[in-house]
C-alpha cells in the first residue's frame, strides 16, 4: 500500500519535474538569444553614421603604447561623431600618399623613417587640405602643422629627476636613442637640455647611442658600453623594447648596480625589474591622452579651422 | 476568471504547446534565415568588388591602347567602360561605424581619383602632351594596382570576418537547434502528461458514474452523490446525474407511498363491503316484509320494515366516499327510527340538527350511523337506567361539526389512546375493525394532515363524546 502510495507520488511529481527541466532549457533558450543579439549588435555598429572619418598613421612597434593610443583614440570616436582607421607606416609608405583620395578628413601622424621624406610627405597632404597631427615628434613646424604628445624637455628633465636617486656625485650619462622612437631621437638636444636643467654640475659626462629599428640592437650597444666605456654608470633608454634589453645584458654582465639603468615605459617586465632594483626609474608617456587629443585636435581644425598647435599630453616618472 | 471547461483547457493547453513549438521554430527559421543573409550578402559584396576590378581592369587595359596608337575602337571601350564604372559607384558616401564599411567608401573614392585621372590622361593625350600621360599613365598604374590591393584585402578581410561571423553563428545556431529539439521533447512530453491528467480527470469520475449506474440498477439509490472536481462538462454530468438519482428515489418513495394508500383505500373499500350486506336479498326480503306487514295492518312493522329498507338503501346504493350531508342525515334518522322500535324504554335519541346547512356540506359516507352504532351496543353495556344518545349536527364558517355523545359507562383513556393512532400507512390492518374504529381510520385517511379532524372526550361512568370536525375547505385525500 505504501509503496504504491509512493509511487503515486512519483507520479504526481513528473509533471514539476518535467516543467522545471522545461523552464531550465527555455533559460538555456533565452540564453542563447541574448548571446544570438550580439549579431544583430554588430549589425546596428555598422549602421551607425559618422560625420568625419580620420585616420592614424602609426607603427606597429611597441605594442603597449600604441595599443593605448588605439584606445585613446576609438574614445574620442564617440565623443567627436568620427570614424578612426589605423593604418601601418613601417615599411609602406603607399597609403600616406594615397590620403587625399581616400576621403579621409584629417590624419594624425608618427613621423617614423627619414624626416625629410616625411616632411614631404606632409607637405604633400597640406596642398590637398587634408590637416595632419604630428603624434610624439614635431618634424614640421609651420603654420599648417599641430603637434600632440610629450614635451620632450620635459622627458630630459624626468630623466634628471630620476638621475638625482643615484648616490654618485657625478654621473657618467649614457643615453641610447632610438629609431623606434623618433619623437626623442630628433629632439635629442631638447631632451640633454632639460637633463642639464635638471641635473646641472652632476653630470661628469654625456654621451648618446642610437639603435635602429632591429629590436634586438640594444643588447650590442650595452656590451659596447660595459666593454669599452667603463667609466659611465646610468645608462638612459629611450624605448620600452630597448629597455627590457638592455636590462636583460646588464644582468648577463654581471653589472647590475655598477650601471644604474632608467628605462622607458610601464610594462610588467619593467614593473617588476624596477621592484628588484634592476631599473632606477622608467619614464612614461600618457598614449591615451594623445590618442584621444590628436582625434580631438582634428575635430576641432575640422570644425573650427583652429586647434592648439603644441599640446602636450606629459609623462608620468616611475621609481 | 479561468473557464473549467475540458473545452477550453484543452484549448489553452494545445494553443501554448503550439505557440512555444512555434516559436522555437520560428526562432530557428529567423536564425536560419540571417544565416542566408549572411552568405548572401558576403556574396553580394564580393560578386560586386570583382565586377568593379573587372571593370577597372575593362580601362586600363584600352586606355594603354588609345595612349599607344590612338584606336578609336578602345576609346570608344574606354569611354564606355568610365561610364558603366561611374553608374557601378553609389552616390553615397555616409561614412559608417564599420571597417568594412570604410574600406569599401575608400575604394570608392579611390576610383574616382580613377576616372578623374582616366579623363585628364585622355586630355592629355588629345593635347599631345607626352610627358604629362606618360607620366600620368605611371601614376593611374600604381593607383590601379593599389586599388585592386584594396579590393583584394577588402575580399580577404570581409571573407576571414564572414568566417568568423559564420562560425560563430553556427556554433550557436547548434546549439540553439539542439536546444529546440530538447524544448520541443520537452514540450510534447509535458502536453502529453497534461494530456493525460485531463483524461484522468475525466475518466475516474465516468467510471465512478458507471459504478453509481450499477447500483441505481439494482435498485439501491440510497447512495451519497457524487462528489466530483474535474472539468464543468463532467462536474455538470455528475450534477446531473446526482439529481437524477435523487429525482428518481424521490418519485420511487411517492409511488410506494401511493402504493400503501391503495391497499389501505381498499381495505376501506373491503371494510365498507363488510359493513353491508347482502344487498338485493336483504332488500327484497324487506319489501316482501313490509307488504305482508301492510297487508296485515301490522303498522308498527310496517314503519319498521320501511326504516330498514331505507337504511339499507342508503347503505347499499351509496357507492361514493363523500355525500351529501343531508343523505347522511337521512341515513341515520332511517337508523335512529329502527333504533327506537328496538330499544323503545331503555334508549333514547336526541337529534339537534341545523336543517339549514345539510344540503351545504359533504362528509364521508357512513360516518355517523357506525358512531351511533357504537355507542348502542358498547355505551349502556352493565348501564341501568334509561340510555341517551344525542346526536348534533352543526356547521358554520364552512366548518362542519358531527357530534355524537352518549351518558353510558365511557372509555377508558388507553382504549381512546390506542383508538386514534391512524394506520393509513400501515399494511397490516386487522380486517375485523368496524364501527368506531372504522370512521377514525376513515377520517384520518381522507384528512392526514389534520390530526383533531376527531377527538374523543369520556368519563368513566358518566359517557362518552365523540366530536368530528371537517373542514370543508380543505380538500380531502381522496384523488386515488
Amino acid at each position: 500500500m505504501n509503496r504504491k502510495k509512493s509511487l503515486g507520488n512519483i507520479l504526481k511529481s513528473i509533471p514539476f519535474v518535467f516543467s522545471f527541466i522545461t523552464i531550465a532549457i527555455l533559460i538555456f533558450l533565452i540564453n542563447i538569444l541574448l548571446s544570438s543579439t550580439d549579431f544583430l549588435k554588430e549589425e546596428s555598429v555598422s549602421n551607425i553614421v559618422r560625420k568625419s572619418y580620420y585616420a592614424f598613421f602609426i607603427p606597429t612597434s611597441d605594442q603597449a603604447f600604441f595599443n593605448g593610443l588605439k584606445k585613446g583614440a576609438m574614445a574620442a570616436e564617440e565623443d567627436f561623431d568620427c570614424y578612426v582607421s589605423f593604418y601601418s607606416i613601417d615599411n609602406n609608405i603607399m597609403d600616406l600618399n594615397m590620403v587625399p583620395f581616400l576621403g579621409i578628413n584629417g590624419i594624425a601622424l608618427y613621423p617614423l623613417g627619414k624626416s625629410s621624406e616625411i616632411k614631404d610627405q606632409i607637405k604633400f597632404l597640406e596642398e590637398y587640405g587634408i590637416p595632419v597631427i604630428q603624434i610624439e615628434n614635431e618634424v614640421l613646424r609651420d603654420k599648417n602643422t599641430f603637434y600632440v604628445g610629450t614635451n620632450n624637455f620635459e622627458s630630459g628633465r624626468a630623466i634628471g629627476e630620476i638621475s638625482k636617486r643615484t648616490e654618485k656625485d657625478l654621473l657618467n650619462i649614457q643615453i641610447i636613442y632610438s629609431e623606434k622612437n623618433p619623437g626623442l631621437l630628433s629632439n635629442k638636444s631638447i631632451v640633454e637640455l632639460g637633463l642639464k636643467s635638471s641635473l646641472g654640475d652632476k653630470i661628469n659626462k654625456l654621451d648618446y647611442t642610437i639603435t635602429s629599428l632591429n629590436p634586438l640592437d640594444a643588447e650590442r650597444i650595452v656590451y659596447e658600453i660595459v666593454k669599452n666605456s667603463p667609466e659611465v654608470d646610468l645608462i638612459v633608454l629611450t624605448d620600452p623594447n630597448d629597455s627590457l634589453v638592455a636590462v636583460q645584458a646588464i644582468i648577463d654582465s654581471n653589472m647590475v648596480g655598477e650601471i644604474q639603468i632608467i628605462s622607458f615605459g610601464d610594462s610588467d617586465e619593467i614593473l617588476n625589474y624596477m621592484d628588484k632594483g634592476v631599473i632606477l626609474g622608467s619614464i612614461v608617456r600618457n598614449p591615451y591622452e594623445i590618442g584621444y587629443n590628436a582625434v580631438k585636435s582634428l575635430y576641432e581644425i575640422e570644425n573650427t579651422g583652429f586647434t592648439s598647435s603644441y599640446l602636450d599630453t606629459g609623462i608620468k616618472t616611475l621609481w | 476568471m479561468v473557464n473549467n471547461s475540458l473545452k477550453s483547457r484543452l484549448f489553452y493547453t494545445f494553443t501554448i504547446s503550439i505557440l512555444l513549438t512555434l516559436s522555437s521554430f520560428s526562432f530557428s527559421l529567423i536564425n536560419t534565415i540571417r544565416l542566408q543573409k549572411i552568405a548572401d550578402d558576403r556574396f553580394n559584396d564580393e560578386q560586386y568588388f570583382i565586377s568593379l576590378q573587372t571593370t577597372i581592369t575593362d580601362i586600363q587595359n584600352p586606355l594603354k591602347s588609345y595612349l599607344r596608337i590612338f584606336s578609336t575602337s578602345a576609346l570608344s571601350d574606354l569611354l564606355t567602360n568610365m561610364e558603366k564604372l561611374q553608374g557601378m559607384l553609389p552616390s553615397d558616401r555616409t561614412i559608417y561605424n564599420s571597417d568594412h564599411e570604410i574600406k569599401k567608401r575608400e575604394i570608392y573614392f579611390l576610383i574616382d581619383k580613377y576616372i578623374a585621372s582616366c579623363k585628364i590622361i585622355m586630355n592629355q593625350k588629345r593635347g599631345r602632351k607626352v610627358n604629362e600621360y606618360s607620366k600620368g599613365y605611371e601614376e593611374l598604374t600604381i593607383l590601379y594596382n593599389y586599388i585592386s590591393n584594396k579590393i583584394d584585402i577588402l575580399s580577404l578581410e570581409g571573407f576571414r570576418n564572414q568566417l568568423v561571423k559564420y562560425n560563430n553563428f553556427l556554433k550557436l545556431y547548434r546549439g540553439l537547434q539542439l536546444y529546440s529539439i530538447f524544448f520541443i521533447l520537452l514540450i510534447v512530453s509535458v502536453s502529453f502528461l497534461v494530456l493525460l491528467n485531463r483524461i484522468n480527470s475525466i475518466s475516474h469520475p465516468l467510471t465512478q458514474l458507471s459504478l453509481m449506474t450499477e447500483q441505481i440498477s439494482d435498485g439501491y439509490f440510497d447512495m451519497p452523490d457524487l462528489e466530483i472536481h474535474s472539468v464543468d462538462e463532467i462536474n455538470m454530468v455528475a450534477m446531473g446525474f446526482n439529481n437524477m438519482k435523487n429525482g428518481v428515489r424521490h418519485y420511487i418513495s411517492e409511488i410506494n407511498r401511493k402504493n400503501d394508500l391503495e391497499k389501505v383505500l381498499k381495505r376501506m373499500e373491503l371494510y365498507t363491503m363488510q359493513a353491508q350486506m347482502n344487498p338485493h336479498f336483504l332488500f327484497n326480503t324487506i319489501n316482501t316484509g313490509l307488504q305482508l306487514a301492510i297487508v296485515e295492518d301490522a303498522e308498527k312493522t310496517a314503519e319498521y320494515m320501511e326504516n330498514l329498507a331505507s337504511l339499507l338503501r342508503y347503505n347499499l346504493r351509496e357507492k361514493r366516499f363523500f355525500v351529501p350531508l343531508r343523505k347522511e342525515y337521512t341515513g341515520l334518522v332511517s337508523y335512529i327510527n329502527l333504533l327506537k322500535i328496538r330499544f323503545p324504554k331503555s334508549l333514547n335519541f336526541d337529534i339537534d340538527v341545523n336543517e339549514s346547512i345539510l344540503d351545504d356540506f359533504e362528509c364521508p359516507a357512513m360516518l355517523l350511523q357506525p358512531l351511533v352504532e357504537n355507542t348502542v351496543i358498547h355505551a349502556f353495556k352493565e348501564h341501568d337506567g334509561l340510555g341517551t344518545v344525542r346526536i348534533t349536527i352543526d356547521g358554520k364558517d364552512k366548518i362542519l361539526k358531527l357530534i355524537v355523545e352518549d351518558n353510558g359507562i365511557g372509555i377508558p383513556q388507553d382504549v381512546i389512546d390506542n383508538l386514534l393512532v391512524s394506520h393509513v400507512h400501515e399494511y397490516e390492518i386487522n380486517s375485523k375493525v368496524m364501527g368506531l374504529e372504522n370512521v377514525i381510520q376513515r377520517c384520518f385517511f381522507f384528512y392526514p394532515d389534520q390530526k383533531d379532524i376527531i377527538k374523543i372526550i369520556s368519563s368513566q361512568g358518566r359517557g362518552t363524546r365523540i366530536i368530528i370536525t371537517i373542514d370543508s375547505e380543505i380538500e380531502p385525500c381522496i384523488e386515488l
